[in-house]
């Protein structure tokens, strides 16, 4: 008997009228599936593109301008020392990238930089709600992942700069690197969705060991146009593996709007396609992405598979450094302004009494101190031995011993069957 | 120990190696109680269970993609494609995700990519490709192609065991057409990648293949020596690395050298081995290089059609006299 | 310290960019990432901070102007620096989100936050706690910078180190003799610089740049350890200096690779008299290989008949005149007999017997002995060497001497020892012939022979006349090791000068060895026996005595040794083993 998911159960919550009386033409059937939305705010734009009086084609914004910005939503199971950790991390995130960016300028970075800023809460959070023993594999903007599994921003930005003692020491650039020993990070690559199966795959070899993890990942809302995106969700979705797959929609994919990417209304649907729970939350709430992320966490635990989170922001950056992103309607910028992930996360940390202002002071002081001592470090460090450019292609005897993360499989013998001749399969004449 | 088919070989390996290793796990489609497009883990199933023999939607980035994340939990996949024509669709996870894992950032990926390749069986231009050469372009990854039932077994275990990903070529048109022996009466024994093997000895001239074409070269070496035309067949098994000792020992044996395999001529590995004896044994030649391929098109389907695309024996006897004679 | 500002590539594609700003004028003190200047490019227009704390000193390119990216268009000086006051960072609150997208922030809001506020109202403005004002993008939460930044690193921006050099592998220090140029002298890259006495070469350095010499860092006279930095150069159109400084490879050296590829060519390179061409002036028709043979053996194409398409010269055509014998070679010095034969005579009657083929290093071994003895014409002298002495300190020495070293205690290094001491004093011993010149090794590269269950090979001990006894004991035995358990490398087993066999470990009395090409000599040591030896005393009075005898014979090239050469040679090794005092370590 495979393990296989065997029932069909509907995650959504799917459910069919009973059918029309006997004798009759059976009443037309409407199935119904729930999409749960945390949001506090549901907030409509509209992106098209038109041509101006200059004769110019421009993308024109219409939407709720002025919606006052919502309080954060009270998390189920933030402590106050979890909160003031999550805030820290934020902070460090929008410090770390914005050394960067001076560090770009100064020209001491090779090739890009980007950013995740507004995005801080949406990648923090949801890697803070992740267990030890869980795996997961950042996109571009999680940059505060990173550091809340415990890579340092010295890391990212000697990565950056293409030095000798960054992660991959001058191989790779940007976040394109991984820990399979300690942190459990799957490097990401450029192309965007293969990570999808890949996480799904963790968590199929730690499922063979006899262990049900969580293998989180991020898909933008352009990412997950890609075909590979579809195969490994689904792929994860037949074999109910622990996969956690945060759609994060930023609104804009480089310079293409969501209404070029899809015509779904919310991303979250997609979930449904699937037969695995789909859920919307604000991706600038913290709380809101710990808690919808902790309870894909759990089920994953639980061996119940996979859940899609569609969380959703804005960029408030170009794609990269080099992208003034001029396309977007300033308007479009200014709402999202006043969403500011870090600013609501401390107002609501300072309202509760949870933080002071004199804490607050010292924290940012701290973050500061750190940032700028790694910042140092980074600097200092030289760059790669070009002697070191052909080495590394192939694993070698002796190069990185294979380990079994979780033990390793147990066998399970399955009758005495000998390996028998096989008959022949015959395709072709 | 009977002798044992192409397929039967693997097979065997195959099943040797899940007894021996409880993390060497399959996953493909249709592997399990169907036994595969070409039956190669036919019973499986009921010896290791559905854990090990995986089952998966037709999707060969998330077969890919999963054996990959498999593999850094420390388990070592076989993937299986039902033809290697279609390792085109997982093509980014192979050459952008695997390939270069170790390189960048040091994580090794030990798994096996396999199934079946190469026309003569009238497939048509999607069930009847060779397309090694796909990756041997891309560095980090290995490529297998074995010629005879041994090595296919030895290469095999060789391709479980190595920390790297390898892609494992059979070819279909020798799954069931040879049958061997295998040496060590039956019991396990490796064959290593980047060696290539002598398939004849013979001091005129070096034919240098791989696959299913060592055959085609061997039944050429047959007719030549009739002729007095000794032909050295040098089978190279891995193509990526290549064993560039043994190309240059035989050219500096031979002196003359043709370049024989059933992929298409243009981009195809003869060009990169033509230069290799031009870097390693320019001054042993005798003759200028020969390359024997198949024609620059898709694989067409009509057995007339197809037969004028393969590279033939009398091509290769025809090369032979001409360099003999030059 | 000057700290050059460059104009920043704002992407890949980029490669331009123009001024727009200076927000900087020349004097005015600046801090590290506070706005220097504003630029516009294809893509971005951005603020550009300082890359250092200093005075700006000069600005190379003015407002307006469009240069490539990495051009520097600014000096700050990091020596004008003073301590300055703290910049006006915010203690509180969090960064502001920052929606200008990418760097054009920087440029669009150069202007300090608060004056911003206007048009830049964000969500801590209208909403966010008091205490939290918002914070000016990028630069403003950066502290202010430290004082400290590390000398080093902004030097490595433009000025190029220059090292004592290593000259050759067991130097660690050298002497700095002499000054070639003073600070502030131009230099151009190559151009002597100073010059350096070591223990080994003394020797001049040339420059690894061009530019300006800005500081001596080692005085005439001075004695540093290699890699210690002597001096720095400012580069001339300020390269970046990330590729800084390897270490100078002096004339002395760059000499010395030259030699020693020189010897360490495969032997069948070996040079031979150019050939004439064909008296018609047409080219022959042939093949690499062909002309590989002809030069190897002096032969002149032009003499061969060809059979091949067109008269092609083929393989067969160029062995059957070779081996149709020296009559038709041009002419060569006699030699120990005719070359042999290349292959059995046609229709000889077939001797039934397994047929094996060789293994790979059977047939180089073949090719390489059949090679030799037709490049060189080999003669033998042979001398009796008397080795009590010898004998005797090693039965005595060597248990503590293995126990203290680590090694075994062989009769090879006195022999290696012995032969580098006579090499030396006849050097062309340790030569080679390249076309009609003698090549006089500097090196010795001494090769041992090591015979193995699958075949023989010679492993090479590099400069083994820089080694002491126990440093060539350890050679020897760790090279043998090597050797039989299959991990030697490439490097390993080729570039020797002079060989050392020694069938004698078998039992037999003496063997005639065969030449490594190119080399032009080669030692072979015989079995040592206990013989019955008359000697002779101080007083002239003989008797007979047990004595521990060895054979020594020496085969050489001809063409450029004579008898009495190797009999010096031989006289020599003899008297070095006999009246052995040595320390042995």
């Amino acid at each position: 008997m495979k393990k296989r998911p065997a029932s069909k159960a509907r995650h959504n919550g799917a459910s069919r009228p009973a059918a029309g009386r006997n004798g009759q033409r059976p009443a037309d059937q409407e199935r119904r599936y729930r999409i749960p939305d945390w949001r506090l705010e549901r907030p409509q734009f509209h992106v098209t593109q038109k041509r101006t009086e200059a004769g110019e084609v421009r993308y024109s914004f219409t939407g709720d301008l002025d919606l006052a910005p919502p309080p954060i939503r009270e998390s189920g199971y933030l402590t106050r020392e979890k909160s003031i950790e999550l805030y820290r991390w934020m902070l460090l995130n929008r410090r770390m990238e914005q050394t960067l960016e001076t560090l770009y300028k100064q020209s001491k970075v090779v090739g890009g930089v980007y950013f995740g800023l507004g995005q801080e809460a949406c990648s923090c959070a949801s890697a803070l709600a992740l267990g030890d023993g869980d795996w997961f594999a950042p996109m571009i903007r999680n940059q505060g992942a990173l550091l809340v599994r415990g890579f340092h921003p010295r890391d990212v930005m000697m990565q950056y700069m293409a030095k000798a003692d960054s992660p991959t020491h001058g191989k790779d650039g940007t976040s394109h690197y991984g820990d399979i020993a300690q942190r459990n990070m799957v490097s990401p690559i450029s192309m965007l969705g293969d990570l999808i199966p890949i996480l799904t795959g963790v968590a199929l070899g730690a499922r063979l060991q006899g262990r049900n993890i969580a293998a989180l990942t991020w898909i933008g809302d352009g990412g997950q146009s890609t075909g590979v995106t579809h195969e490994g969700l689904n792929f994860a979705a037949v074999q109910k593996l622990g996969l956690v797959l945060i759609v994060e929609n930023n609104l804009w994919a480089y310079s293409t709007p969501t209404e070029m990417q899809f015509a779904i209304e919310d991303l979250a649907e997609r979930a449904i396609g699937y037969g695995v729970p789909g859920m919307i939350v604000d991706g600038t709430d913290a709380c809101q992405v710990f808690d919808a992320t902790l309870e894909a966490v759990q089920r994953a635990h639980r061996g119940e598979g996979p859940t899609l989170i569609e969380a959703k922001m804005m960029r408030m950056k170009g794609h990269a450094i080099h992208d003034a992103a001029g396309y977007v309607p300033p308007e479009m910028l200014e709402f999202w302004r006043k969403r500011d992930p870090i600013a609501r996360f401390e107002k609501h940390l300072l309202g509760k009494k949870w933080l002071t202002p004199a804490q607050n002071r010292e924290l940012i002081a701290e973050v500061e101190r750190q940032v700028d001592e790694d910042r140092t470090l980074a600097e200092a460090s030289p760059m790669p031995d070009p002697a070191q450019a052909p080495k590394g292609v192939y694993c070698d005897p002796g190069c990185h011993p294979i380990t079994l993360k979780y033990g390793g499989v147990k066998p399970a013998r399955r009758g005495g069957a000998k390996l028998k001749q096989s008959e022949a399969a015959l395709h072709f004449r | 120990m009977p002798a044992v088919t192409y397929l039967e070989a693997i097979r065997l390996a195959l099943w040797e190696e899940m007894e021996r290793d409880p993390n060497v796990f399959c996953i493909g489609e249709d592997i399990g109680i169907y036994g595969g497009a070409f039956k190669v883990t036919d019973g499986f199933i009921d010896r290791f269970g559905a854990e090990r023999v995986i089952d998966t939607p037709i999707a060969e980035s998330a077969i890919v993609g999963a054996a990959y994340g498999a593999s850094l939990t420390g388990l070592r996949p076989v993937a299986e494609f039902q033809f290697m024509d279609f390792i085109a669709c997982a093509f980014n996870q192979i050459v952008n995700v695997l390939a270069k894992s170790h390189y960048r950032w040091g994580a090794p990926a030990p798994l096996v990519l396999r199934g079946p390749s190469g026309g003569g069986v009238h497939g048509g231009p999607f069930h009847s490709q060779n397309p090694e050469m796909w990756f041997v372009k891309t560095p980090g990854l290995k490529v297998v192609c074995p010629a005879t039932p041994a090595d296919a077994y030895g290469l095999m275990k060789s391709a479980i065991r190595d920390n790297n990903p390898v892609i494992f070529f059979e070819h279909k048109f020798l799954y069931r057409r040879i049958k061997e022996e295998l040496p060590n009466g039956g019991g396990d024994f490796t064959v290593p990648l980047g060696r290539a093997r002598q398939a004849r000895a013979g001091r005129d001239l070096s034919v240098i293949t791989y696959a299913a074409m060592v055959h085609v070269a061997l039944e050429a070496a047959e007719a030549l020596a009739a002729e007095g035309i000794e032909v050295e067949v040098l089978d190279l098994r891995t193509v990526l690395p290549l064993d560039r000792e043994a190309i240059a020992e035989t050219v500096r044996k031979t002196s003359r050298a043709i370049i024989l395999h059933e992929d298409t001529l243009t981009g195809g590995l003869a060009g990169e081995i033509a230069a290799i004896i031009n870097e390693e044994a320019f001054d042993w030649l005798d003759a200028p290089i020969s390359r024997i391929a198949a024609l620059d098109t898709p694989v067409p389907f009509s057995p007339p059609l197809e037969h004028a695309f393969l590279p033939k024996v009398e091509d290769v006897v025809r090369e032979a006299r001409r360099l003999r004679a030059w | 310290m000057a700290t050059d500002v460059v104009m920043p590539q704002m992407g890949e594609s980029i490669f331009e960019g123009t001024i727009t700003k200076w927000l900087k004028k020349p004097g005015e003190t600046v801090q590290r990432d506070e706005p220097l200047f504003e630029i516009s490019t294809d893509k971005v227009d951005a603020e550009i901070p300082a890359p250092a704390t200093g005075v700006l000193k000069e600005i190379k390119v003015g407002e307006g102007q469009t240069v490539q990216v990495n051009t520097v268009v600014g000096v700050i000086d990091a020596d004008g620096q003073r301590p300055r006051a703290q910049a006006t960072a915010p203690a509180i609150g969090s960064p502001e989100l920052t929606p200008e997208a990418g760097s054009a922030a920087g440029a669009r809001t150069a202007a300090p936050a608060k004056g911003a506020a206007g048009t830049r109202r964000g969500a801590a403005d209208t909403d966010g706690p008091a205490a939290a004002p918002p914070l000016a993008p990028a630069r403003a939460p950066q502290p202010p910078a430290p004082s400290s930044q590390p000398d080093g690193q902004t030097a490595t921006n433009e000025a190029i180190e220059v090292k004592m050099p290593q000259m050759g592998e067991s130097i660690f220090e050298g002497t700095i003799t002499k000054w070639l140029k003073q600070p502030g002298d131009q230099v151009r890259r190559d151009e002597p610089l100073f010059e350096i006495s070591t223990d080994k070469v003394d020797a001049e350095i040339p420059s690894p740049a061009s530019g300006t010499l800005a500081e001596q860092r080692a005085a005439a006279g001075e004695t540093v350890q290699v890699n210690t930095v002597v001096a720095v150069i400012r580069a001339a159109g300020a390269a970046p200096a990330r590729a800084a400084a390897p270490a100078p490879a002096g004339p002395q050296s760059a000499a010395a690779v030259t030699q020693l590829s020189g010897s360490a060519q495969p032997s069948g390179r070996a040079p031979a008299p150019a050939t004439a061409p064909a008296a018609d002036g047409e080219r022959i028709r042939s093949s690499p290989l062909v002309r590989r043979l002809a030069k190897e053996h002096g032969i002149d194409l032009a003499q061969v008949r060809g059979t091949g398409q067109g008269g092609r010269i083929t393989k067969e055509d160029i062995e059957n005149f070779i081996a149709q014998g020296p009559a038709q070679l041009k002419p060569q010095p006699a030699a120990g007999g005719p070359a042999a034969p290349v292959a059995a005579a046609a229709g000889a009657i077939e001797v039934p017997g397994d047929l094996v083929p060789m293994t790979p290093m059977r047939r180089k071994i073949a090719e390489r002995m059949l090679e030799s003895k037709r490049i060189s014409p080999h003669v033998h002298t042979i001398y009796e060497v008397d080795l009590t002495r010898v004998a005797s300190l090693r039965a005595r020495v060597r248990g503590p001497w293995e126990q203290r070293n680590g090694t075994k205690l062989t009769f090879m290094p006195f022999i290696a020892r012995a032969a580098c001491a006579a090499l030396r004093k006849y050097p062309i011993v340790n030569s080679s012939v390249e076309g009609e010149s003698i090549r006089y090794h500097r090196a010795i590269h001494l090769g041992i022979a090591v015979a193995l269950d699958w075949g023989l090979i010679v492993p090479v001990i590099r400069n083994a006349e820089e080694k002491n006894f126990l440093g060539l004991a350890r050679a020897i035995n760790d090279l043998g090791e090597r050797a039989r358990t299959k991990r030697l490398n490439p490097d390993d087993v080729t570039g020797g000068t002079f060989t050392i066999t020694n069938p004698g470990s078998i039992g037999g009395l003496i063997g005639l060895p065969i030449i490594m090409q190119p080399q032009v000599a080669i030692l072979g040591t015989g079995g040592i026996k206990k013989q019955p030896v008359v000697v002779t005393d101080a007083d002239g009075a003989d008797s007979i005595s047990i004595r521990s005898i060895m054979h020594i014979v020496l085969g050489y090239d001809h063409r450029i040794i004579d008898g009495a050469t190797a009999g010096y040679f031989l006289g020599f090794l003899k008297n070095f083993l006999e009246e052995w005092g040595e320390e042995i370590g």
